[in-house]
């Protein structure tokens, strides 16, 4: 199978809330071994949601390319 | 003797001059923490035989050169090792781990000075959040008010200190955990450089953003404790190979002038008028001249929640895994979403958060004291959900740390200094600088003490029952 990528450029389209969060749950779930009831599941979208409104300006933020993560400071 | 109206230097010399014994204290400190803890739930574990073991040892020395800290009582946020006890972090599904084998670096550290550990204070489950209402320890109280939050995650080692139970606690300050409870409280509090102090021996939150921090009533004490838990712990690999800085000593000798500013912008947006009254207050007295905008700042407080809840929830999965049902509710969901999170998201905030340095570092070689409310309000009733600020209404349980989040994300030592206001509580004013100035930071609270701009002490029979 070929899968073919396309590379979008990160616009404030990508990060609306269109996300299937429901989706994203279920298949990281899956990935991560956790098992979630239907409670948790409604909890857990609710937070997806939270932390990815958050996230969008976040994500929106140019940063320059070679600026690394951040570590302690040097005395 | 009224113990806790003492500073620690003053009954640091009572011991030397044989006034009062280390065994007294313990002694005096045991009975008042089981007749008032009662009423402030901040101690999950009292070590009555270990504080008299300590203070014995004390006092069968005497002979020996006495350290300021000999014969002090303290107490510690139960997110520490004490060796023979277990560490909870908490919560209640660590309380069958075996006991730790031996102390956290820095009790060591406090433990050879010959400082008397009282106990174990409660805190907010796995430090995640900001009011100390504990579902299986329950509320710690303010002594303030008892009807009022102490504010978290280390609300119970605020409110040991301002009850005037022991001289001064250990906390940890991932987001704000030090800085909220302490202006909450109404006493002082320092968070150092991040990766000033050793951490090991801790239980890990956010590896990235944790600090020890400290509390105490007055800032000469803030100064003697600083001094004595500075030092190199090879084994912790976060720490910054530091020399150890001597603040108390020249804490009084006086400095050149401060060059002080006042942060506004979104630190003048997210709080009430009492904050914007208390921050003024302290300006005025440092001579702050400049009102200082950094609009990212917002921003900074998104990427520190979103290190936060990937770094716990990564933290947490294996548990999340085998007993979800033992997580306490209000942190559960965060954690999973946590666990959840793109890591471009996470490394995006990592990468902001260089770029965040970079731009506040450079204000810093301008200014030598950024000032800023420590919450948005004061502390607000038991059970209390939202706080009305800027029109908005906004959950206590995180929001009473937006305020200090956008600066621990930085790392940065920040001092807390404790103001009245007009409604009988009191607010703490962050005091913050460059990385390694905590010897400013204390000198300026020493500044603000001496001229009677901060809260007056309560001690225990201050409380209102």
């Amino acid at each position: 199978m070929v899968v073919q990528l396309v590379f979008k450029t990160y616009n404030e389209n990508t990060m609306q809330n269109t996300i299937n969060w429901q989706v994203y749950i279920l298949h990281m779930q899956t990935l991560l071994n956790l098992t979630l009831d239907e409670i948790n599941y409604i909890e857990v979208i609710n937070q997806m949601e939270y932390l990815s409104n958050i996230a969008k300006p976040l994500m929106l933020f140019p940063i320059e390319e070679r600026l690394a993560i951040a570590g302690v400071y040097k005395a | 003797m009224k113990l806790y109206n003492m500073s620690i230097l003053d009954l640091n010399k009572s011991i030397r001059n044989g006034n009062i014994s280390a065994t007294e204290i313990a002694n005096e400190t045991i009975k008042l923490i089981h007749n008032y803890n009662p009423l402030i739930n901040a101690w999950t574990k009292i070590t009555d035989k270990r504080m008299l073991k300590e203070a014995s040892f004390i006092d069968k020395n005497k002979g020996i050169k006495l350290s300021l800290l000999a014969g002090i009582p303290y107490a510690v946020k139960n997110i520490f090792d004490v060796a023979g006890y277990t560490t909870i972090a908490g919560a209640n599904m660590f309380s069958n781990r075996i006991p730790a084998l031996k102390d956290a670096w820095v009790i060591n550290k406090l433990c050879k000075s010959g400082s008397i550990l009282s106990g174990m204070l409660n805190m907010d489950a796995y430090a995640y959040g900001f009011t100390t209402e504990n579902s299986y320890y329950g509320t710690t109280r303010n002594p303030r008010n008892l009807q009022y939050i102490a504010g978290g995650s280390s609300g119970g080692s605020a409110s040991a200190v301002a009850s005037g139970l022991v001289h001064y606690s250990l906390g940890t300050d991932t987001n704000g955990s030090v800085r909220v409870p302490s202006s909450l409280c109404g006493i002082f509090s320092l968070k150092p450089t991040f990766g000033r102090i050793s951490r090991n021996g801790v239980h890990t939150f956010v590896p990235s953003l944790d600090n020890i921090g400290f509390f105490s009533r007055r800032v000469d004490d803030l100064a003697i404790i600083y001094d004595y838990i500075q030092g190199k712990d090879n084994k912790d690999k976060f720490q910054v190979n530091c020399p150890i800085q001597n603040v108390f000593s020249k804490l009084h000798l006086g400095k050149n002038y401060l060059n002080c500013g006042i942060l506004s912008g979104f630190f003048s947006t997210w709080c009430d008028n009492n904050a914007k009254i208390a921050t003024n207050i302290v300006g005025k007295a440092l001579q702050a001249n400049d009102e200082i905008v950094i609009e990212e700042t917002e921003l900074a407080r998104s990427a520190a929640y979103i290190i936060t809840a990937s770094e716990s929830g990564n933290q947490y999965l294996p548990i999340l895994r085998q007993t979800p049902e033992k997580f306490e509710i209000n942190s559960k969901y965060r954690l999973i979403a946590g666990a959840m999170i793109p890591s471009a998201w996470y490394i995006q905030a990592q990468r902001f958060r260089r770029f965040f340095q970079k731009k506040v570092l450079s204000i810093l070689k301008k200014i030598d004291i950024l000032i800023a409310p420590a919450t948005p309000c004061t502390a607000v009733q038991i059970g209390q959900q939202n706080i009305h600020i800027n029109n908005q209404d906004l959950l206590v349980r995180s929001n009473m740390g937006m305020l200090t989040q956008p600066i621990s994300f930085l790392g940065l030592p920040v001092c807390t200094v404790p103001v009245m206001t007009s409604n009988t509580l009191p607010i703490g004013i962050q005091l913050i600088s460059a990385p390694f100035k905590e010897d400013i930071l204390l000198y300026a609270a020493y500044i603000l003490e001496q001229q009677g701009i901060t809260a007056t002490q309560i001690n225990i029979t201050d409380i209102k029952q």
